[in-house]
């Protein structure tokens, strides 16, 4: 008998194409919150699209991240100094709203298998070139930031680490003792990714076939149509005026 | 003799191991465009230098891409990721970014691309378009541009008034400037490291 499957399985096997639309449709739902609480619609909905896939590290984190903006939006307010207050309150307004296109980017790269994403654009007939940069870029961007840990903090330990002073300081010498690196480092996660890419016959002319199902499924339309319309709900109740400008 | 044509036909096109380094090097730029750009980008005068700041950097990034994929579409690929992630943003955007990446492609295909000086003209090509990008749509489309982005519209509104005045063509000569240092510099560093390195 075929075992009966729960919202956090569907979510989590939601169909990649509908996963990028999602983050289509929070990143430019971001832009399309003028205030706070279009912004903690937005917040609610994608801790819960972590928690919806049984992320419950990442859901932490992110509604930590959430709560501190959110916090930080009211704490602002209290601030005597009217320039210094409209200094922090720009800075805080981006990143709420950048902010939300790096956390999605996390939620559809955790756990996702490239190889279906690649069969989802294939089947999109989207140009292979197109489709082997789309998943490079989603294999390596979350891994940017490790890379990038591990050589600030062998900076560190040569005293020659990324601080406010010694950007002050040597501003072009601690760029290329950063930017070079993290460059090289790059280059030869490439090779090997195009050593791995060529083994698993991605340079064939012929058509790639999935040892897995992908396909879109009636269940993934109505899943990302729910998510869509609850969102749009949000921005419709919570923007001045009630409605939306396009 | 057919078939060193073919070789050569084939060594000219862009292959999976291109598709991989243009995408970490896709990577590479979007990641010193969060963390230079967006502190730059915050206030409304430091919108306008955005890209003349961050094209110093990216200069390495992309004489490093220029030099190791020197192949045909390979500035249009580049262009068109670019222009594709910036859908999200307004589509006028996108569609300026979109002739830029044609625009750059075109005279990547006429001059010689194995020269320095066609790398850092499509380099200067891509960025002083994704300039132009921020900057057209919000002087011609400008109601239109407000009202897709209305989280920002008081910020792009202020932005609008420098745009429209000389302070446009400050902002357009300073990515120029920073195109070619960029250029420059990533010319050095590629020399200095890379070549030693075995990458180039």
């Amino acid at each position: 008998m075929k075992k009966r499957e729960s919202i956090f399985d569907i979510v989590d096997e939601l169909d990649p194409r509908m996963k990028l639309i999602l983050i289509v449709v929070f990143t430019t739902s971001s832009y399309l919150s003028q205030n706070t609480e279009a912004l903690l619609w937005n917040y609610i909905l994608i801790v819960g699209l972590y928690l919806a896939r049984g992320l419950w590290k990442s859901a932490r984190k992110t509604a930590i991240l959430f709560a501190c903006f959110v916090i930080l939006d009211f704490l602002i307010e209290y601030l005597p100094w009217q320039g210094f207050r409209a200094t922090l309150d720009i800075i805080v307004f981006f990143l709420q709203r950048i902010s939300i296109f790096f956390v999605m980017w996390n939620w559809m790269s955790t756990r996702l298998r490239i190889s279906d994403l690649t069969t989802a654009l294939q089947n999109m007939h989207v140009p292979k070139g197109v489709i082997i940069t789309l998943a490079v870029v989603f294999r390596y961007l979350p891994t940017v930031g490790d890379e990038f840990r591990y050589i600030s903090n062998t900076m560190k330990l040569r005293g020659i680490g990324l601080t406010f002073g010694n950007i002050v300081r040597h501003p072009a010498a601690t760029i290329e003792y950063a930017l070079v690196p993290l460059i090289i480092r790059s280059m030869t996660v490439g090779d090997e990714l195009a050593a791995s890419a060529m083994t698993r016959g991605l340079d064939l002319k012929s058509k790639r076939t999935s040892y897995r199902d992908v396909r879109l499924r009636l269940r993934d339309v109505l899943v990302t149509a729910c998510i869509v319309g609850i969102a749009a709900v949000g921005i419709v109740i919570n923007n001045p005026g009630g409605g939306m400008s396009l | 003799m057919e078939n060193n044509a073919t070789t050569q036909k084939n060594s000219e096109k862009l292959n999976v191991r291109d598709y991989i380094t243009t995408a970490i090097c896709f990577v590479l730029l979007y990641v010193v465009f969060a963390v230079v750009g967006t502190p730059v980008g915050m206030s409304v005068v430091g919108n306008l230098f955005i890209f003349a700041v961050c094209a110093i950097l990216w200069g390495t990034i992309y004489m490093l891409l220029f030099t190791k994929v020197n192949k045909k579409g390979v500035a249009l690929l580049f262009g068109l990721i670019l222009a594709v992630l910036q859908l999200m943003n307004f589509w006028a955007i996108a569609l300026v970014l979109a002739i830029g990446a044609v625009v750059s492609e075109l005279v990547w295909r006429k001059l010689d691309r194995h020269k320095f000086s066609t790398m850092l003209i499509c380099f200067t090509i891509q960025i002083v378009f994704w300039y132009l990008a921020q900057a057209l749509p919000l002087i011609f489309l400008k109601d239109m541009y407000l009202a897709a982005v209305p989280a920002y519209a008081e910020l792009y509104s202020s932005v609008y008034e420098l745009y429209v005045g000389p302070m446009f063509f400050v902002g357009f000569l300073a990515t120029v400037i920073g195109c070619i240092a960029g250029g420059f510099i990533g010319k050095l560093l590629l020399k200095k490291h890379f070549e030693k390195a075995g990458i180039v």
